[in-house]
């Protein structure tokens, strides 16, 4: 996998775990999960950040203002974040993930899931 | 999909559990758990990464002797479900700061509109909370017959 593809997806799973933590706190505790240490994945979350190249983390700012996720898997050649199908030649690429890309309707950054 | 049709022993496959997990460190559970899933190296160290800041966040340990990790992530494209054994048990940060025998793992894609990893996540949370020490989830021999315990431990939800 790319290294800043790996950054993004590592970084875009973090956030999901500090938005559940957030979002869904109350009733997380009543299942009887502990979530008292927030500050801790939040460091974790700014420490990816810094080592993501400024342009891409720019564009993933600014895509997960506009669509909330800015890393979508696809799937069976299928971009999850607009459901366009990828051009033959792009989600043929065996290289794939080895690469970071882009979606060519939404602009998302995509993530092969088969890998 | 309501709540009522999510079954846990049909989301869990034999090739999913490890009834003699080895490790004695909350981190190495989580490694041996994250290894049954059905992914490359480089992925299996992302989720492994991101169950671990989930553990660093407050534990997942429910008490009881049992542990419920759980994250989304891009790397699973559905609802995947692991269970895990530990004879010695684990020190998890636990509630009741007992050790964690039992594992229930959630990894969820986070596309998920029906809002299923939710529904299982409570409905697995319910389960455990019921589970005597003796229950036979912490004897079964096999991952078909610790299955067809889950399986009737849920007809009773």
């Amino acid at each position: 996998m790319h290294p800043q593809l790996e950054l993004l997806v590592t970084l875009h799973d973090l956030e999901l775990t500090i938005k559940e933590a957030t979002e869904d706190a109350a009733n997380q505790k009543a299942l009887g999960f502990k979530i008292d240490n927030l500050e801790h994945i939040i460091k974790a979350q700014a420490d990816i950040e810094k080592q993501v190249d400024h342009g891409i983390i720019d564009r993933y700012r600014k895509l997960k203002e506009r669509y909330g996720r800015p890393v979508v898997p696809v799937i069976n050649s299928i971009c999850c974040g607009c459901y366009i199908r990828m051009p033959t030649a792009q989600a043929s690429d065996t290289e794939r993930n080895q690469r970071m890309s882009t979606c060519g309707n939404c602009g998302r950054f995509l993530y092969w899931v088969s890998e | 999909m309501g709540g009522s049709s999510v079954s846990l022993a049909g989301l869990l496959k034999p090739g999913m559990v490890n009834l003699g997990l080895k490790a004695s460190s909350r981190d190495g559970i989580l490694k041996e758990l994250v290894s049954l899933a059905p992914l490359g190296e480089k992925a299996q160290h992302i989720l492994l990464v991101n169950l671990r800041q989930r553990e660093e966040l407050g534990s997942t340990g429910i008490g009881r002797g049992v542990a419920i990790p759980h994250c989304r992530s891009l790397m699973l494209n559905s609802l995947t479900l692991i269970a895990g054994r530990s004879k010695a048990g684990v020190d998890f940060g636990s509630i009741d700061k007992k050790p964690a025998r039992l594992f229930l793992l959630i990894i969820a894609p986070p596309h998920d509109p029906k809002n299923i990893y939710l529904i299982t996540l409570g409905r697995i949370a319910q389960l455990a909370k019921d589970l005597a020490p003796n229950d036979p989830l912490y004897t079964a021999d096999t991952p078909a017959e610790f299955i067809a315990r889950l399986a009737e431990l849920e007809k009773a939800l």
